[in-house]
């Protein structure tokens, strides 16, 4: 082991022998000539661990806590590191912060990431899942302190009590609570004990938020004589993706439910075809991916599908397909014949993304049917569905014997609200002749009318722009998706030449996502099923589809699972920084919040 | 195979295949009067291209190729298909030096080309050589390096050929990278995938500007070697030439200094996050052979903060005042504060150290950067210090400027001595030092380089060529790649970064897209920057007289281009409108 030029100038005699005597028991000091045996947790240090490299000296900070904040200083002997100074100082660093939070006496064990042990009894409708889950848990402790355990450790003991094990699938209803109790009397324990495996699963999220890691110790601690109760405000909390506009992987999408499921958001929107591109693979109606996919590797198989709901399901989130029509419908559809009447999609031989269901040709509604039917079976769910239905550009339709026929040309929305019905039908039949309980539209100049009275259906309605007071008024479930609030893909200009400007710059910082809250401005709280945070890809590819999500969807999550009334600057940033750090750490990638600098500077920028 | 070079056979598809969704339908055809290629399905036609990219690399005037070279393009639109390994090159320079950096640029572009994808290419009889001659052996890349190349590609029966000549190595690797945008996979009716490169071709090229640049900040956030070597690969491929790399800043001092070991121990975020002198060396050496210079900066007197606060317990008093001081607005724009002590003459044995560590790290005579942006003066003015030092002088902004000056003159003189010349070009910020009214008074016209960072409509940067000075452009509301994201500022988008124009007088050097990293680091720095960066490439290289909207089906192809070698840049459109060029 080599020394730096500066060590060996400042170490003692006395330092020496207590290095000889100790070897890795000894924490070193470069200005004074001290030394410092450890006490029982400051075992290790990593200080030598660059030592090899003799050509410069190494960095040290300590933090210590002044008035509940963490303060950083220049130290000669380290000893706590700024993780350790975040959990103990002020709030834990949770995200999202849990309803209820009581540490009766703040203290923290090191615990053995080869030793943790579970407990549980469950039907067997969640069995795998929860087996996964315990899997899970232990990997992102592996990820958060890679490599051996060198000192064994005290062994952590996970009690999980699921009073209702037979519900495996996550709806609108389910309950979400969890009650989390972590002590260190005899043995270290932590007790879970929810209603539903969903709300176990959180607790178990929770848990691995309340372990962090050590990088003094270069170990793993845990905080206990915790006791958290914990519920979410919403019930539908979503990350919608676009993968029409671009293609996205689908273990790319994967990381993104990976995230979620730390964020404890509960749903997966894909708005998964559009004008552009139809990537899905959907057994009834092949041809649709095979003339409307970017290429042979920009698909979706009914088996990749499944495998994301079932992915999704055991991180307690569910998978929303939404093919939109009757607008933004196109690429893919011209499989049909080439007479005008024989059309399935009209309007879009000018312009790609001006593609509508030709009314026309009434077999444009079978082939809705069978989409339908598809998609029900592939998500395996059939409590919500959603149908697009945005921005259908009623001009299109003016032309078109139907509307001359149904003498509705005065009133094109009342034609609209008609083929809105026909597709409701569809949707019934493919639903074994029941309307899914929860059917999602977009909003829109259909929704925002009267015409809203005359559907078949009291649609759910996913509010995006212009004004919702008539929706609420007329007693209509939304979910919000405000735009410039939280839209994830605003900011970054035109994307075609006739464009002067983004279609909603600017981008949205992440205060704007934690601060908006649509349930207070425009009343009707009950109404509000939650909201999703939405992500148009024009300008999105590969690389950028997570530094795009994260930290934003994050700061989203605590709005829709707790919706504190207040934003405390400090508590909320150091906790969403520690958050991004662990997102990090479980190989999520997350755009920066600021210069590092802040980070280790709680409360000074 | 009869003629050597195909126009493209198209293979018959099977009609079930859509059934299977698993194979694409679409064949390209090139319309060469619009330079457009459109995408077509089903057909068998003898003049349809298999995949857009091959189709883009010969139509237009300038196929697909980024930066549009300046003097002379003509490319012919058959292709030569070729199999990688019976590529070889001839060198005809005798010199040993540029022999062993044109073997080293030969096997990047071997690398380059082969990971683009897996080729299955079984070998032919077709050959492709490429000869490289190299007039004069200067190894330099400065402001005065001919960068300019002729190419010419030609082929008889199964021999292509493509001959290059250059004044210096820079050119012939500029070459190089025209020709790897000439080279393209093919997937041919055996159901192999080959390489084709363009089978006739004459390109005269030279850069417009000889410093075309990107500023990584390195100090906000850190950045991975690994990262930054990505960038100069960028950079590469689109023919910038400077990485201006702001390595500190108030916020950190991730650059070890060997006899300075202080800076780092004071100021890096963290043992890991550190920039070693070998570090620095090796990035040297690989951007040199990218055809890419690298110019250091360190920010004085102002955005220097973390690092230097050793000063008062190694007994030579503070070398820097205000730092970390809170409440942070009354002392500096960003926190954390930080402004070098001007009146501490410690400062400058310091300074002298400081820069004779960098020196030593750089290619002799490398021109460097000393920041100087931003000065706040009532951080200054409210150190006891400096106040006692001012004594009777009235405390007015021209008081400060003078010792702001005076700064600025013993830190240069600190450079000289430690540099043992007093030529080395001196590159600062435009400040208060810079007004036009001010600046002759303050900074010498042929001492300092003068970086400018106005909006494009200020008329700073030509009044400056007007006084006679050089200037190098940052036009900071079209060239500031952090905009966008913070403030009121608004991102701007790769046509508005393109459509920038800055002065042509000859005292312009060139350009600079800045990557300020308050809001990035590894994770999304590589998105921030790209492709956006390589319009400006092409602003800066080519300087063409139209806009982006004519330059767009290469610049999608270009990023495209990037991605696949590995440089994960922003998407630009839906898919869609990449493979559907001009109907978007």
């Amino acid at each position: 082991m080599k020394k730096t030029r500066q060590f060996s100038d400042s170490c003692s005699s006395v330092m020496f022998v207590m290095f000889v005597m100790s070897c890795f028991l000894v924490l070193f000091s470069y200005t004074d000539s001290l030394s410092h045996v450890n006490n029982a947790l400051r075992i290790q240090n990593t200080f030598f661990s660059e030592a090899d490299n003799d050509e410069f000296e190494v960095v040290r900070y300590t933090w210590k806590c002044e008035s509940n904040k963490c303060v950083r200083y220049h130290t000669n002997k380290q000893e706590v590191s700024l993780n350790t100074c975040n959990m103990m100082c002020s709030q834990p660093s949770l995200w999202p912060k849990p309803e209820k939070v009581i540490v009766t006496y703040k203290n923290s064990t090191v615990i053995d990431k080869t030793r943790i042990s579970f407990n549980f009894s469950t039907q067997w409708q969640v069995y795998n899942m929860l087996i996964n889950t315990t899997d899970l848990f232990k990997r992102n402790l592996e990820l958060l302190k890679p490599g051996n355990q060198t000192t064994p450790r005290a062994t952590l003991h996970i009690i999980i009590s699921i009073q209702d094990s037979t519900t495996d699938k996550l709806k609108l209803g389910t309950n979400e609570k969890y009650h989390l109790v972590v002590e260190n009397n005899d043995n270290l324990e932590a007790v879970i004990v929810a209603e539903t495996y969903f709300g176990a699963r959180h607790a178990l999220e929770t848990l691995s938020q309340l372990i962090w890691y050590d990088d003094v110790i270069d170990e793993l601690r845990i905080l206990h004589n915790v006791d958290i109760i914990d519920s979410p405000k919403f019930p539908h909390r979503g990350v919608m993706i676009d993968t029409a506009r671009n293609y996205f992987p689908l273990d790319l999408i994967k990381k993104v439910v990976d995230g979620m499921a730390m964020s404890k958001l509960n749903v997966l929107h894909l708005h998964v075809t559009d004008a552009v591109s139809f990537p899905i693979v959907l057994p009834r109606v092949k041809q649709l991916a095979a003339f409307g996919a970017y290429g042979r590797d920009m698909i979706y198989t009914p088996e990749d599908i499944k495998d994301l709901v079932q992915y999704s399901l055991t991180r307690g989130i569910k998978v929303l397909l939404e093919v939109d029509a009757p607008g933004h419908v196109n690429a893919g559809w011209n499989f049909a014949g080439e007479s005008l009447n024989k059309k399935y999609v009209i309007c879009g031989e000018s312009d790609i993304l001006n593609g509508h269901l030709n009314p026309d040709n009434d077999e444009a509604l079978l082939v809705l049917e069978d989409i339908y039917n598809d998609l029900l079976e592939l998500s395996g769910y059939n409590e919500m569905f959603h149908m697009g239905s945005d921005e259908v550009n009623l001009t299109c339709w003016k032309g078109t014997q139907a509307v001359k026929t149904k003498k509705a040309e005065n009133s094109m929305k009342q034609f609209w609200a008609s083929y809105t019905n026909q597709m409701l039908e569809r949707l019934k039949i493919a639903n074994d002749g029941r309307y899914p309980d929860h059917i999602i539209m977009w909003s829109s100049p259909l929704t925002e009318s009267s015409e809203l009275d005359t559907l078949d259906v009291k649609v759910t309605i996913q509010h995006w722009l212009g004004n919702p007071s008539s929706i609420l008024r007329r007693g209509h479930k939304v979910i919000y998706s405000t735009v410039g609030q939280w839209y994830l893909d605003c900011g970054f200009g035109m994307w075609k030449p006739s464009m002067t400007s983004g279609v909603c710059d600017p981008y949205t910082p992440w205060q704007k996502f934690y601060k908006h809250r649509p349930w207070v401005i425009n009343g009707y709280r009950e109404l509000a099923l939650g909201g999703e945070v939405c992500l148009w890809t024009e300008e999105v590819e590969i690389d950028s589809l997570e530094t795009r999500i994260w930290p934003r969807s994050a700061a989203f999550a605590e709005r829709v699972w707790s919706d504190p009334d207040t934003m405390n600057d400090y508590d909320v940033y150091t906790r969403l920084v520690s958050f991004v750090d662990r997102l990090r750490s479980r190989g999520i990638k997350s755009s920066a919040m600021w210069p590092r600098w802040c980070s280790q500077n709680p409360g000074k920028c | 195979m009869g003629k050597a070079y195909l126009v493209l056979m198209v293979i018959l598809l099977c009609s079930k295949l859509y059934e299977s969704a698993s194979n694409s339908l679409w064949r390209w055809k090139c319309n060469q009067s619009a330079g457009a290629c459109t995408r077509v399905s089903g057909d068998v036609d003898a003049t349809l291209y298999p995949s857009l990219e091959t189709c883009r690399l010969v139509c237009g005037t300038a196929g697909g190729l980024w930066p549009q070279p300046t003097v002379g393009t003509v490319l012919s639109d058959g292709l030569f298909q070729f199999s990688l390994s019976s590529l070889k090159f001839e060198f005809a320079s005798e010199d040993n030096d540029v022999t062993t950096y044109l073997k080293e640029i030969a096997d990047l572009f071997n690398k380059t080309l082969s990971s683009i994808s897996a080729s299955n290419c079984s070998n032919t009889d077709n050959t492709v050589t490429i000869s490289i001659v190299v007039l004069t052996n200067n190894m330099d890349l400065n402001w005065k390096t001919d960068e300019g190349y002729n190419l010419e590609i030609l082929t008889a029966g199964k021999e292509n050929s493509v001959k290059i000549s250059a004044n210096t190595i820079f050119g012939a690797r500029h070459a190089l990278e025209t020709v790897s945008q000439l080279i393209e996979l093919f997937s041919n009716n055996n159901g192999e995938v080959c390489h084709v490169i363009v089978d006739e071709a004459k390109i005269s090229d030279a850069p417009n500007y000889n410093h075309r640049g990107l500023l990584l900040d390195t100090a906000r956030n850190f950045l991975s070697i690994s990262s930054i070597k990505k960038h100069v690969d960028g950079m590469a491929h689109s023919k910038l030439n400077v990485l201006h790399w702001h390595i500190t800043d108030s916020q950190s001092f991730p650059l070890e200094l060997p006899t300075l070991p202080n800076m780092t121990k004071y100021g890096a975020y963290s043992d890991s996050k550190i920039y070693h002198p070998t570090d620095i060396a090796e990035l040297i050496s690989y951007a040199k052979l990218r055809g890419v210079r690298i110019i250091i900066e360190i920010d004085a007197p102002s955005h220097a903060g973390n690092g230097w606060q050793w000063g008062p317990d190694a007994g030579l008093g503070d070398l820097s005042v205000c730092i970390n001081q809170q409440p942070w607005r009354s002392f500096c724009i960003q926190p954390p504060c930080g402004q070098l002590n001007p009146v501490n003459s410690n400062l400058y044995k310091v300074l002298k150290d400081l820069y004779s560590d960098v020196i030593n790290m750089l290619p002799k005579g490398e021109v460097f950067h000393m920041g100087g942006d931003e000065v706040y003066i009532p951080c200054w003015n409210s150190t006891p210090e400096i106040i006692a030092y001012l004594g009777d002088k009235p405390r007015t902004t021209e008081t400060f400027l003078d010792l702001w000056s005076d700064y600025q003159a013993q830190a240069l003189e600190a450079f000289d001595s430690a540099v043992g010349n007093t030529n080395t070009p001196i590159i600062l910020w435009t400040s208060h030092l810079t007004e036009v009214s001010v600046i002759e008074k303050y900074l010498s016209k042929t001492r300092y380089v003068i970086q400018t960072w106005v909006p494009a409509a200020d008329t700073l940067p030509q009044n400056l060529l007007d006084l006679g000075y050089q200037i190098i452009a940052s036009t900071k509301d079209t060239w500031y790649l952090d905009h966008g994201f913070w403030g009121n500022t608004v991102y701007h988008n790769w046509r508005v970064v393109y459509n920038n124009k800055i002065p042509t007088a000859s005292g312009t050097l060139g350009g600079e897209v800045c990557m300020w990293a308050e809001l990035v680091d590894d994770s999304s720095v590589e998105s921030r920057v790209w492709p956006r960066a390589a319009a400006a490439a092409e602003r800066l290289w080519s300087n063409l007289k139209t806009n982006a909207d004519q330059a767009e089906r290469r610049f999608y192809r270009h990023r495209e281009r990037l991605v696949s070698r590995g440089i994960n840049a922003e998407a630009l459109t839906p898919r869609w409108c990449y493979q559907n060029e001009g109907e978007c």
